[in-house]
């Protein structure tokens, strides 16, 4: 298992090596470069001078070819530093810039992640239990229709409803404008307050998602022999259900986890601009319009690093879970 | 059943664990050993960027003045006067009725502005205790007001800082009266002389001086500085020098003779107290503790001081005492309200649900939801809506050197060939007016009377393209001319920003009207980025954006003169340029705004441009703000602007 895993490392060092090369040869590539729109002002009497912009040009090697840009980026890089941000408004480390807005992701990417994975479970054992009933059949169209409802109409019409309507929730912000007098509870409870709706948001389509997926592979294990051997052999339905059936109808959804990783990294960048939640979705959008090489290239890293551990971690989770696996 | 109770107390802990650790975080600050400071200092010339070495400014303020003929500029305390021109006033509706209008003309639109303008009085006093929630699309970008470059920075800047000039509601230079409290200049306008007012004060207790802005000023002008400042630096062009005689006595040398002058002195600063060694020490302006904490609570000169900056979010502003008192006595209007918070939501509908639900007190509303969301019961339930055409305006820009827009009579057919009607009254729904040039009418520097509007007329327009040599010789329902020796149809593309519906069904409508002449237009949408880039390189036949204004044309220079940065177009008339540079020397306002007439006649005969509109700022209002009115740029980019809106006790 561990040669497996050095040799997964080791393939995933120059897999990095080259989406990061890929990736930086097409965004300097790309039409507009972090001076574009830094040279645009509200203010017609003010323009960055071209001085100041070969100066910067000259500062971020964005005067020398890509090749040799990407060169400066990797060598930072190997002695851990991903460099500053070129925005005017943010030339902070990389490192900080990300550091700043990831919390702010994972507050809702976990909290949706463990939602889904608590609500699931029970969901797709009750409709494996209830198969083609009346009561199965309706939470089948739900979960469907939940599938299928975009995000962001979603979040319209609850802000209009619970927001507008009923003044129940916050409608964006992650905070309350009196957050910093609340006390540690205080602030817990105003978080989880204006969290709620885009945890919903992006709770919802998941969790039908995950639910069919547990019914589909219930309903494949449950038709298998041993369970038919359990139920003759007098052990009660529900026990087969949960503790025989569930098991083995649990390996696959518990390699998805690993390949969840990445995403919740990621965040939402629709549900992050809705809210106007300070996440790494929005930061993404934020710096690929503007440019920034830098944070670009901090980003892009972090998640070509999460999904190839993501990966790694779900084929040693398979191997963990399902004994006839080996990677020996 | 006991596996998965575990199961599911292990998760919710693990999530409130999470929530737990992500809520509230604090920074700190370090102090530099003195050592460190002083070798720092001593290694930092803060004169190495000073645009004219060799000058040698008069060494006493007696030399200057005994050299100088002084003549007196206005300064003017911007509330005081406000307060006072509007003592008498009564409007024809009183704001509660204006409340309750349903604006759609003009007229009702300067009928209700009319009727809020008004300012508190001993029958109606302003509540100051109330908090003001200003709406942003966007976050302020640093704040440390020289880093300014969006209008969210602008606008920050306004509330907190310290400056010499101003301008009022016309967009005019004054001195500002709450800081200085004379300006002078000498009789070709190359110095400037101000007196700082002896009761001000930074929000660290520390008085502000006139070596405040000397040395703001050398910050600018620094090479190891000067990528750190995008914006301010090139409007401080052709400044010599800008020196401190003593605490209250600045002195700036221009280089040359010009009233553009008058609107250099309009920068903000920092304290040298607190600058002068951190720069030392950390010249990135970023990485040290003192810069992470000036980013959450700056040391600030003006009316309001930062208390909560949460990035993205909001900036709660808090008026500071010590801006309007000093030594115990009230020496400045006090500023209405206690508290200012301004909201960062980049979402326009989100904005506007927010606004809905009376959560907001001012908003900019955009022209997609003007008569829809913003036009419901629930909307004027807790705001009203105003509308004021601003001196920005909208146009197709035509790239000249392309062989389909280097003869003005194609230009001209193309300004004649736009249904006008229908992309103003029915695409934009009325919402904008249209125009007939760079300039808006009312300006001072537009010519009167005003030019006439260029209209639909399809016959005049396939005149001026026969004329221009563009006909369809292979009868494909495509003109054709000889170009080079090579037949080059007309057809073109037309560039806009992707993602934008109005736009796209303008550009739909355009090309239609393009094709009633036998030219095919093919409307293409870009990334903003992108148009932005082929902008720049000239790399488009024609392209529709817009540009704002300020208070003088001087600006536009960098728009229609040859070779200039915004010359997208690559316009080019020898006369326009020799215009604009007698424009920027001419020191009487009269013959300065004859040759800007003539400069817009030179286009409007020209058409570099097709200009459509002159663009509606479209605001929101809560119902119990009062005191608003607009420039010709916006209600807050003047003085007394965002200072002179207010709520009553009363409601």
């Amino acid at each position: 298992m561990l040669t497996y895993i050095a040799r997964r490392i080791i393939i995933g060092a120059f897999t990095l090596l080259a989406v990061t090369s890929l990736v930086y040869c097409l965004i300097r590539n790309m039409p507009g470069t972090p001076l574009t729109q830094m040279t645009e002002n509200p203010n017609a009497k003010q323009i960055m001078s071209e001085k100041q912009q070969k100066e910067l040009m000259a500062q971020y090697h964005l005067d020398k070819p890509w090749i040799v840009g990407y060169g400066y980026w990797l060598a930072g890089v190997a002695q851990g530093d991903l460099g500053r941000g070129i925005n005017p408004g943010d030339r902070d480390r990389v490192t900080r810039i990300i550091g700043r807005r990831l919390p702010n992701t994972l507050k809702l990417t976990l909290t949706s992640f463990f939602l889904t994975y608590l609500l699931c479970i029970p969901m797709g054992l009750y409709s494996t239990a209830r198969n083609a009933t009346p009561t199965e059949r309706t939470m089948a169209i739900t979960l469907y229709i939940l599938y299928a409802l975009p995000t962001f109409v979603a979040a319209l019409y609850m802000n209009l409803l619970f927001g507008v309507k009923l003044g129940w929730m916050p409608i964006t912000g992650m905070t309350s404008e009196d957050y910093y007098q609340l006390s540690t509870l205080g602030k817990l409870g105003d978080t989880l307050h204006h969290a709620i709706l885009p945890i919903i948001c992006l709770t919802y389509g998941s969790l039908a998602y995950y639910t069919r997926f547990i019914k589909a592979n219930m309903l494949e294990t449950v038709q298998q022999d041993y369970i038919r051997t359990a139920l003759a052999k007098g052990v009660s339905p529900r026990k087969a259900l949960v503790v025989h059936a569930f098991r083995n109808a649990l390996i696959p959804l518990v390699t998805l986890i690993g390949l969840t990783l990445p995403t919740l990294l990621a965040g939402s960048v629709i549900l992050e601009s809705i809210y106007q939640w300070d996440g790494i979705g929005h930061l993404f959008i934020e710096k690929v319009t503007q440019r920034d090489y830098p944070v670009i290239m901090g980003l892009v890293l972090m998640f070509s690093v999460m999904t190839l551990l993501g990966q790694l971690v779900a084929d040693v989770l398979y191997a963990v879970v399902d004994p006839r696996i080996t990677y020996s | 059943m006991t596996q998965a109770r575990g199961a599911l107390s292990f998760c919710l802990v693990f999530s409130l664990g999470l929530l737990v650790l992500a809520v509230g975080c604090t920074g700190g600050s370090t102090e530099q050993s003195p050592e460190l400071t002083k070798e720092a200092l001593a290694n930092f010339n803060y004169d190495e960027g000073l645009p004219d070495k060799d000058f040698k400014p008069p060494a006493t303020l007696e030399d200057l003045d005994s050299s100088v003929a002084w003549l007196n500029k206005p300064v003017v305390e911007p509330m005081a006067h406000h307060q006072k021109e509007l003592a008498n006033y009564k409007p024809a509706v009183t704001p509660q009725e204006a409340c309750e209008l349903r604006p759609k003309t003009i007229e009702d639109y300067d009928e209700i502005l009319a009727a809020m303008k008004i300012q508190p009085s001993d029958a109606n006093p302003a509540d100051e205790d109330a908090t003001w929630v200003h709406h942003e699309s966007g976050d302020v970008n640093s704040l440390n007001p020289l880093r300014m470059s969006s209008t969210s920075d602008f606008f920050f800047a306004t509330m907190t800082s310290v400056q010499l000039t101003t301008s009022n509601i016309k967009l005019e230079p004054v001195g500002d009266g709450r800081f200085v409290k004379s300006w002078q200049g000498n009789d070709d306008n190359t110095i400037h002389k101000f007196v700082i007012r002896d009761d001000l004060t930074w929000s660290d207790g520390k008085p502000i001086t006139a070596y405040d802005w000397e040395f703001t000023f050398k910050v600018l002008m620094h090479p190891k500085l000067t990528t750190m400042f995008p914006a301010i630096p090139s409007s401080l062009d052709k400044i010599k020098m800008v020196k401190a005689y003593d605490d209250h006595t600045l002195v700036i040398f221009y280089e040359m003779s010009s009233m553009v002058n008058d609107l250099k002195p309009e920068f903000p600063i920092i304290p040298k107290h607190l600058y002068e060694a951190q720069i030392a020490l950390d010249p990135t302006l970023t990485d040290s503790d003192f810069y992470l904490d000036q980013e959450q609570k700056p040391v600030v000169g003006g009316p309001y001081e930062v208390v909560i900056r949460e990035r993205n979010q909001r900036i709660i502003l808090r008026r500071r005492d010590d801006f309007y008192m000093h030594d115990g006595k009230q020496v400045r209007p006090k500023p209405y309200f206690k508290e200012v918070r301004i909201e960062i939501i980049s979402n326009p509908s989100q904005s506007l649900l927010k606004m809905t639900a009376g959560q907001l007190d001012d908003s900019e509303i955009s022209a997609t939801n003007w008569d829809t969301e913003a036009n419901t019961p629930d909307f004027y339930k807790n705001n009203i809506k105003v509308k004021h055409i601003a001196w920005s305006e909208g146009h197709i820009i035509w790239n000249t050197k392309r062989p389909y827009f280097d003869d003005p009579r194609v230009r001209r057919a193309m300004s004649y060939a736009v249904d006008y009607d229908t992309v103003l009254n029915v695409i934009l729904k009325g919402i904008h007016q249209q125009a007939n040039g760079p300039f808006h009418p009312t300006a001072w520097y537009a010519p009167q009377p005003s030019l006439p509007m260029y209209t639909t007329d399809l016959d005049q327009a396939r005149e001026l393209l026969a004329e221009a040599g563009w006909k369809d010789t292979d009868s494909d329902g495509i003109l054709d001319k000889e170009v080079n020796g090579e037949k080059v149809p007309f057809t073109f593309q037309l560039m806009h920003a992707a993602g934008v519906p109005t736009l796209e069904l303008i550009a739909k409508e355009y090309a239609n009207d393009f094709s009633k002449l036998g030219i095919k237009c093919e409307p293409r949408g870009f990334e903003w980025t992108v148009l932005q880039e082929k902008a720049r390189q000239h790399t488009f036949d024609a392209m529709m954006s817009g540009w704002g204004s300020g208070g003088d044309p001087f600006s536009t220079e960098n728009i229609y003169a040859t070779d200039e940065f915004r010359n997208y177009g690559q316009y080019s008339n020898p006369r326009v340029d020799e215009l604009y540079d007698l424009g920027f020397a001419e020191l009487d306002r009269e013959k300065r705004a004859k040759h800007y007439q003539e400069i817009a006649k030179i286009l409007h005969e020209e058409q570099p441009y097709t200009w459509i509109y002159y663009r509606a700022d479209l605001y929101g209002f809560n119902k119990k703000m009062r005191g608003y009115q607009f420039s010709p740029t916006s209600p807050w980019f003047y003085e007394p602007g965002p200072f002179s809106v207010w709520k009553a006790k009363a409601e």
